[in-house]
């Protein structure tokens, strides 16, 4: 039987990947989306996927939920932490929720603007908030995998994912740079859609890397 | 504040600011007329999340949709604080349907937008909004009143303020005297589009107040071990 915070941190990876897979496979059977693997060939980007018709349903519905699942993962990283820590957790710990809110109320906006007549889309308004929420959830990702790292040093018991975040977050990273240069030589839409893709499923990844640490973490006074 | 009266304050709170920005911004862009909907039933809710800029906002009902849901996680969690056996069968089941009421809310707001006009022409689209809105009404409105008739009968172990239960019992009433009412007008073919209204947002007003009634039930129940420590406690345990 799994913890609830077992629970948040599955749903959150597969309630907004399953939505992103699941709008790029309809798009492709509906003839709106051009058959490729976008990881690959970048040849749609997520936002894309959930523009037209009858996709931006499954789209909206299942990102933003899955986006208050994101809000109730950091809820838990940050009771979790609380416990762990032998004195007072540093200044990002105790606002991670507060952060986490943030971070999903970007993307919840980013989400809600969009509409199928691209031309009357407020794309200032998607691209600020999606932004937003790739560089926030990077940097808090990032802070968290570190003091986590510090912990460990100490010889805390903060389960066996670490390894795996501080690949995932290296992984971000690079991705980040890639996107800046991109950005900066002009480049075609595509290679910046590979990125696009790699980072959500990166910081998906993240969210899902705490399941094996939150066997025995019950989101419930015992 | 804790966690579930965060949730419980949140259930309420978001869906009445959404609703009242969305019939403004809409009235602003005269697609809705101005009136008490309580009283004339002039605009559904549905009205008021149509057109953008409004629709925007109104997506946002649900991240509401999705608070009810661990409004109900919590309740389950309070009930089951007080008996170490756990939470009687039906009463789990209780919670994981209206949890599935929660999902036919979203699902409901989420195909909603200009894509639904002219109506006639997306005749689908609006037949699976009123499904899954009805029915998010009629379950969650069982689900409470189920609630409110399990804390009564658990009123001498639970924790919370005396009042609290004839509340609930009222608003629960209150719902299905409503639905009741409605049922009865459908049955005997003397519904106007008015009178639906009209019940739509009382039903929506006392689903919401009873979601709030948690907020001080849940006074003294926190989900996770750390709230339950006082300041204090938690700055010994930490020295610990």
């Amino acid at each position: 039987m799994k913890t609830l915070p077992q629970r948040l941190a599955l749903s959150s990876f597969w309630l907004s990947h399953a939505t992103f897979w699941f709008t790029l496979l309809l798009g492709m059977y509906l003839g709106n989306t051009p058959v490729c693997v976008p990881y690959i060939s970048g040849c749609t980007s997520i936002t894309a996927t959930g523009i037209p018709d009858p996709q931006s349903f499954f789209f909206r519905g299942g990102l933003i939920s899955a986006c208050v699942l994101f809000v109730f993962w950091w809820y838990c990283m940050k009771s979790w932490l609380m416990e762990l820590a032998p004195e007072k957790p540093i200044l990002t710990v105790r606002w991670m929720t507060t952060i986490g809110v943030i971070s999903s109320v970007c993307l919840i906006v980013a989400t809600a603007v969009l509409r199928p007549d691209k031309s009357e889309l407020p794309w200032t308004v998607h691209t600020v908030g999606a932004a937003l929420f790739f560089l926030i959830s990077l940097l808090i990702q990032t802070r968290v995998t570190f003091y986590l790292r510090q912990l460990q040093a100490q010889g805390i018991n903060i389960g066996t994912s670490l390894t795996f975040k501080m690949r995932l977050i290296a992984g971000q990273w690079f991705f980040l740079l890639v996107m800046i240069v991109l950005q900066l030589t002009d480049s075609d839409d595509d290679p910046k859609n590979v990125v696009e893709w790699w980072m959500a499923l990166l910081i998906g990844l993240y969210y899902l890397s705490s399941a094996q640490d939150w066997k025995h973490f019950k989101l419930t006074a015992d | 504040m804790t966690l579930p009266q965060r949730t419980a304050l949140f259930s309420f709170v978001l869906p009445v600011i959404l609703i009242s920005i969305t019939y403004y911004l809409s009235w602003q862009g005269g697609h809705v007329e101005l009136c008490n909907p309580f009283i004339d039933g002039c605009e559904a809710i549905t009205a008021t999340g149509i057109y953008y800029p409004a629709a925007y906002v109104f997506r946002g009902l649900m991240v509401a949709f999705v608070s009810f849901a661990l409004w109900w996680y919590c309740a389950a969690a309070w009930l089951n604080s007080i008996n170490s056996a756990g939470i009687k069968p039906w009463v789990r089941h209780l919670v994981i349907i209206a949890m599935g009421a929660s999902v036919l809310g979203v699902a409901s707001i989420s195909v909603m937008g200009e894509n639904m006009v002219p109506p006639k022409e997306h005749r689908e689209i609006w037949r699976f909004h009123s499904i899954t809105a009805i029915l998010f009404f009629l379950i969650t409105s069982l689900c409470q009143i189920l609630m409110a008739l399990r804390m009564h009968q658990l009123r001498d172990q639970l924790d919370y303020p005396r009042w609290s239960v004839p509340v609930k019992v009222i608003l629960a009433t209150a719902q299905l005297l409503t639905l009741m009412i409605l049922i009865v007008l459908v049955v005997t073919d003397r519904e106007t589009s008015e009178i639906v209204q009209i019940v739509e947002w009382w039903l929506a007003a006392f689903i919401c107040v009873f979601f709030l009634t948690g907020f001080w039930d849940w006074k003294n129940f926190r989900l996770t071990r750390l709230e339950r420590l006082s300041p204090s406690e938690k700055h010994q345990e930490a020295n610990v």
